[in-house]
């Protein structure tokens, strides 16, 4: 009985699902190790672990499963191979490949019964949500940086799924940043790892940062340059034979006094000064330099423009060669993610010989890097960055220790142990704070969230509004900025009516991907399916258009729930035309009450503030003139309850005799500021705003405040606002273009009391 | 070839293993980490992750005291028991396989249980960082905590029972240069600047400046005209958010508007608008800080103080004549051009790096007249000290042994909730006094799970007895516990063993402040809670 404990713990009955329940573990970095190392001492015995990295030094603190001699291994086979030595009795595949891949469908998934996500990358932790919830499977998920740590369980219907919430896209920077107004030192790494690829990666598709494309742009945008740059980098720099005085001469000295041309960047932004590589070079001194702090480890000094030149020459030198040398079967040398050496020419599977090759190729490219970035910096005048800073600053190297992988994936393993035991309402989200908070708490629980309905990945039927320039917008962009770089998924397939507008099968006859839009008859209104097979996974996109935008990169997604009114009414079904007409019926009767309230209402409407005897007539006419505009509302157009109260309180505010909206008093400092609120019966929603100044119709953005609050939570779970005060109130009014806001200065003044016809 | 780049290889090769936790506690925290002697005190499955996330990130070494052989139990629970050892000694077995994590590491053994060593030679504990210890009966605590008590080696004492764990520190005095606070504010000095500092900044009248040297200011000068400014008007610094909004707006209009009226603000401009909340109160000295520099061991120092309360003396001596704590010394980004930032950054630094120099030179005069090493203070650590003098901290624990001891701990407060985790470490604790007494886990023999219970909740009445509660335990607590017949869940030995480790390289490297003093973990609801008892 070698699980005794375990058994005694979990009692027969858990014991009993640990040991037959499947598993599957994604990645097995940090804490991957550690959840493997968990399952298999908790007494579960079949495990599949897919992972597509090879073990690195770098991982050695904190990946106990791997060992110096495994370097340059798959980290799914040594892992396997290491958690089988210890525990025989166990039944677990390492399997060397991306979880993204076609062999990992959704038929796949359904042999597990429970999912770990312990991953680093969002593309692949959104797709592993995605197949999750396709295959309505339980997923854990996890993540650490340095001392902190979450993990939480992700349920079909039941929890928040990994994209109900907004996720912080990886961040990118204005291009022209990058290319033109560097201001920190990051611009300037961005444009290093750019120039890099450019030289000698592959045409990094994202990354079009290239100092020729760079110009080409700047000259169709305003600026006349009469510099005659060479089309490809690469082929010039080829053609130079990667002299690096020249280049060095052409990126940080032509290229910025090109910028310094444009004189109109430089207004309110210090330029740059171009420097004189040349000055700088053959000093021969920094073969071995003093390092002037002992302590301090040689990655973390700060090379001067010197040793810059010196390491950029030597670096660029004996990157050509490499280069040149392996064109043969690698065509490129890959940027690195993560000092791991796997991913040179993601498909080619790595010799452990040719490891100290990578290594060593690695270590001139981050002194490439450096060095380029810190020449550009010290151009731009900003700070310059020592290599390890570097490192952080381009992979965006997270900082990993073993103690909070330990305890994170503990967590994960009890999570596991709630679900399989049916308490699915022990689960919770948990984090990991570096100090015990003020509740006491060094591990802080959160109750799971429910679905956001909005979700464009785990909603009933998700549908989201797109807004783009239709004659620049190609359908290309849609594929790779909307489908893939905005909606997470893997290979779209779109279709408009019965015509197929994109196919994820690489050339399918008839599809011109360079097309706009327009050209292939998409029209504002359109309504685009889309369908990715491989995540089960379809998505519907109506497409408006927003000629605001001016070139291709412009476009906007907005999230439409599917219970949202206009959704409703577009419903055709015969049994939602009967569920339709009953609501008409509820509707006409409620409405019709509402009449009768309202014209007692109307007479305590205007019954407030001073009212002069003489003007009764006026009051009665606005009366009868909001009385007929509610009728009308309700027989000719239709309209909601709640709708029909707003317009009749509207035209009431557009009295100037009646003190609401214009006409209103002035308060003791002179001002005209307005309250209104507004309650529908059937939901209960509530809306109000209260001193709102410079709004015309006050009711109108209660209204709105109602209408939002029936949408349900926002982001996070948030209770969205029901009344606003003040400037808040205005700025709300402005920002959603309620009721025609004024200006500040104009703030009252229309608003005034009018002059009374006596 | 020609070498890429003059560093030694195993330098290299270090920093790189340890890439990513360098970016944490820095060179310096790892060297500490790398000189530090770890003892483990049995080896159970919560004792072997503990080290595990020591070891890992390359901990000098350490020493497992651990007298058990192998049993099936341990094979289970324990990954680094392979399921072939069974009876051999568990100290050798652990050893040796977690010496295999990390090459750098060292690590022995002895195979004799904790009161053999304790009997025999009591000094054995005194020379580790740290001591650690699994599964201790309470009889064997109590000696070993007040013997470490007054040497001063900090103690962590854990239990992983079931669903169940408890982590507790035991540290007399621990004191913090680098707490790592989530937010710090830059410490500019505007409200008083040193001489040199004044000079530099009253070279400039923002307002006679062209466009093009406007944009070449750094915030900080900015900021300092119109606090300048403002002074000259009303005799004081802004104080009030009012005050602080007429600065504002001074900023605001300075910029000479375009050919069409209409007014730029540079980003520099604008960066001194955000520094006017954060930077411009007058420096004052922090009362966490006040506190230690009027501690005891800082005004009476003896020859067996540490180089942080011989450097709180120096500080306080310069905290006296300059009334105010020494420059942090580093300058924000801000946008500048090269030559003004880098030479408002030199003026920082040196500024920063003479008061150090003062301090140092100080705290070393101190140790010498008390007869200490010279070498007992290092310049690094000075400039350290100096750096985050407003960061600085002292934890004073309490000793487990005197805790036990005392009748009348009022839990009372803490009890009042009646799902307060503290009823766990109450049943632990009767769990411990069990084991003392009887040599056995209750429910450990299935035919004794009855007897056994009764016998838990007696001991449990009686220690509530003793601390003068009134309080009961529920029935399904003795119930669980005795249910679990001392058995380790690895997952929850996963967890405490990082929670444990994380506390140990917070003692060891001086960074962050550590838990004081108890910690609690349930599994069953997955909660947890700390508790200073």
């Amino acid at each position: 009985m070698v699980e005794r404990a375990a058994q005694q713990v979990l009692g027969l009955t858990l014991y009993e699902k640990v040991s037959t329940c499947k598993v599957l573990v994604v990645g097995a970095g940090g804490i991957g190790c550690e959840i493997l190392k968990n399952l298999s001492t908790t007494g579960f015995r079949n495990i599949f672990l897919v992972d597509l990295d090879t073990v690195d030094v770098s991982n050695l603190n904190r990946q106990f499963l791997y060992q110096l001699h495994q370097v340059g291994k798959s980290k799914a086979e040594a892992a396997a191979d290491t958690i089988r030595s210890f525990n025989p009795n166990i039944q677990i595949t390492g399997s060397h490949a991306d979880i993204r891949s076609f062999e990992y469908n959704v038929e796949f998934f359904e042999k597990f019964d429970i999912v770990f996500n312990a991953l680093d990358n969002l593309s692949a932790r959104i797709h592993v949500n995605r197949m999750c919830l396709a295959a309505n499977l339980p997923l854990i998920e996890s993540g650490t940086t340095g001392y902190l740590g979450q993990t939480t369980v992700i349920k079909r219907g039941l929890t928040e799924c990994f994209e109900c919430t907004p996720k912080p896209v990886p961040k990118r920077f204005p291009v022209c940043t990058i290319r033109s107004t560097p201001s920190l030192p990051i611009h300037c790494v961005v444009w290093a790892r750019h120039l890099f690829s450019q030289l000698f990666g592959h045409a990094d598709d994202e990354s079009a940062v290239s100092l020729s494309v760079n110009a080409q742009e700047l000259r169709s945008a305003e600026h006349d340059l009469v510099t005659d740059l060479p089309k490809s980098l690469r082929k010039w720099a080829v053609s130079l034979n990667f002299d690096p005085y020249k280049i060095m001469h052409k990126l940080f000295s032509e290229d910025i006094h090109t910028l310094l041309s444009m004189d109109t960047l430089w207004r309110n932004r210090n330029p740059p000064q171009p420097l004189n590589c040349y000055a700088h070079a053959k000093t021969e001194k920094v073969q071995s330099p003093v390092y002037e702090n002992p302590h301090c480890l040689p990655d973390q000094s700060v090379w001067s423009v010197d040793e810059c030149v010196d390491h950029f020459c030597r670096s660029i030198k004996e990157l050509r060669d490499r280069w040149e040398g392996l064109t043969n079967d690698l065509t490129e040398l890959l940027w690195d993610k993560d000092d791991s050496s796997s991913n040179i020419n993601s498909s080619s599977l790595l010799h452990v010989q040719l490891h100290c090759l990578i290594n060593y190729i690695n270590l001139l490219v981050m002194q490439f890097v450096t060095a380029a970035a810190n020449l550009r910096a010290y151009a731009f005048g900003i700070p310059a960055s020592n290599l390890f800073e570097i490192k952080a600053l381009a992979g965006s190297i997270i900082p990993a220790i073993a103690t909070t992988n330990a305890i994170i994936a503990g967590i994960c393993v009890i999570e596991a142990l709630h679900i399989l035991s049916g308490d699915f309402d022990k689960c919770q989200t948990t984090f990991l704070k570096t100090e015990k908070n003020s509740r006491n708490r060094l591990l802080v629980p959160e109750k799971l969230v429910p679905p956001n309905p909005k979700c464009y990945a785990c909603a009933e039927q998700p549908e989201a509004k797109l807004f783009v320039n239709l004659s620049k917008f190609t359908l290309e962009d849609l594929r790779s900025k909307i489908l893939i770089g905005s909606l997470g998924m893997l290979a779209p397939d779109v279709c408009m009516g019965p015509k197929l507008l994109l196919s994820s099968e690489e050339e399918h006859a008839g599809i011109n991907k360079a097309k706009t839009l327009k050209e292939v008859g998409v029209r504002p209104g359109s309504l685009l399916e889309v369908e990715d097979f491989l995540q089960d996974h379809k998505i519907r996109l109506f497409v408006a258009e927003k000629d605001t935008f001016q070139d291709q990169d412009g476009f906007e997604l907005e999230s439409r729930s599917i219970d949202s009114e206009e959704n409703t009414s577009k419903r055709p079904s015969s049994e939602v035309l009967k569920r339709d007409l009953e609501e008409i019926e509820e509707n006409l009767f409620s409405k019709s009450s509402a009449l009768i309230y309202l014209s007692i209402y109307l007479k305590k409407f205007i019954g407030a503030g001073f009212c002069h005897p003489s003007n009764e007539y006026l009051y009665r006419k606005c009366c009868k003139s909001a009385c007929l505009l509610g009728w009308r509302l309700i027989l000719d157009k239709n309209a909601q309850s709640s709708e029909v109260v707003k317009e009749v309180i509207a035209c009431l505010e557009d009295t100037k005799y009646l003190n609401a909206g214009t006409g209103s008093n002035l308060n003791m400092s002179g001002h005209v500021e307005c309250d209104a609120s507004i309650m529908e019966g059937k939901s209960g929603a509530f809306g109000a705003v209260g001193c709102l100044p410079g709004v015309k119709n006050p009711i109108c953005v209660a209204y709105d405040l109602m209408l939002e609050e029936r949408k349900g939570l926002l982001n996070f779970g948030l209770i969205p606002p029901m009344l606003l005060c003040g400037r808040a109130a205005w700025m709300y009014a402005r920002d959603r273009g309620l009721g025609e806001p004024c200006n500040e200065e104009e703030l009252g003044e229309y608003l005034v009391t009018g002059p009374f016809a006596v | 070839m020609s070498s890429p780049a003059p560093k030694s290889p195993e330098q290299s090769e270090k920093s790189k293993k340890y890439d990513r936790q360098l970016r944490l506690w820095g060179d310096h925290g790892q060297k500490v980490l790398e000189n530090a002697k770890i003892c483990l005190i049995n080896a159970t499955a919560l004792g072997t992750e503990i080290l595990k996330s020591l070891a890992l990130p390359g901990i000098g070494s350490f020493t497992i005291v651990d007298g058990e052989k192998i049993t099936d139990e341990d094979i289970g629970t324990n990954f680094f028991i392979e399921s072939d050892s069974i009876g051999a000694s568990r100290a050798q077995v652990t050893t040796q396989n977690l010496l295999e994590l990390n090459p750098d590491v060292r690590g022995d053994y002895i195979d004799e249980t904790v009161d053999h060593v304790l009997a025999h030679s009591q000094d054995f504990f005194d020379t580790f960082s740290v001591v650690i210890a699994t599964s201790l009966p309470e009889k064997v605590l109590m000696p070993l905590s007040r013997h470490l008590w007054e040497k001063n080696v900090p103690l962590i004492v854990c239990r992983s029972v079931g669903f169940l764990g408890y982590i507790r520190c035991q540290i007399k005095e621990h004191t913090i240069i680098e707490a790592h606070p989530d937010n710090e504010n830059a410490d500019l000095r505007l409200d008083n600047p040193w001489p040199a500092l004044q000079e530099h900044l009253e070279k400039f009248d923002i307002p006679k400046l062209d466009n093009k040297e406007r944009s070449h200011v750094p915030a900080v000068i900015i900021l300092y005209y119109y606090l300048n400014q403002f002074k000259a008007e009303h005799g004081h610094l802004p104080k009030t958010r009012a005050e602080k909004e007429e600065i504002k707006r001074k900023i605001i209009e300075s910029p000479h508007p375009d050919e069409h009226g209409i007014k730029h603000l540079e980003e520099n401009f604008k960066e001194a608008i955000r520094y006017i909340n954060t930077c411009v109160n007058p420096v004052k000295i922090p009362s966490n800080v006040q506190a230690i520099l009027n501690d005891d061991s800082c005004i009476n120092l003896h020859q067996t103080s540490s180089s942080f309360w011989v450097l709180c003396a120096a500080l306080k001596e310069f905290v006296e004549s300059e009334n105010s704590l020494p420059l942090k010394g580093s300058l924000p980004d801000m946008a500048a051009d090269t030559n003004s930032y880098v030479a408002l950054q030199q003026l920082y630094q040196k500024q920063a790096q003479n008061q150090s120099e003062i301090i140092y030179r100080r705290a070393l005069e101190i140790a010498r007249t008390l007869g200490l090493s010279q070498e007992s203070i290092t310049e690094t650590e000075a400039k350290l000290f100096c750096k985050y003098a407003s960061q600085l901290n002292v934890i004073r624990g309490s000793c487990i042994a005197d805790e036990y001891q005392k009748t009348g701990l009022d839990f009372t407060s803490y009890l009042e909730d009646p799902d307060s985790l503290l009823f766990h470490y109450i049943t632990l604790r009767g769990l411990e006094r069990f084991i003392s007494e009887f040599n056995s886990y209750p429910g450990q023999l299935d035919d004794h799970v009855e007897p056994d219970l009764l016998k838990l909740k007696s001991i449990i009445g009686k220690l509530l007895a003793e601390w003068g509660c009134s309080q009961i335990i529920r029935d399904e607590r003795v119930h669980e516990v005795c249910r679990y017949g001392g058995a380790e869940l690895h997952s929850i030995s996963a967890i405490l063993g990082g929670c444990a480790a994380q506390e140990a390289i917070k003692l060891i490297t001086s960074q962050y402040k550590p838990l004081n003093n108890t910690f609690i973990y349930d599994g069953i609801t997955s909660t947890s809670a700390s508790f200073t008892l």
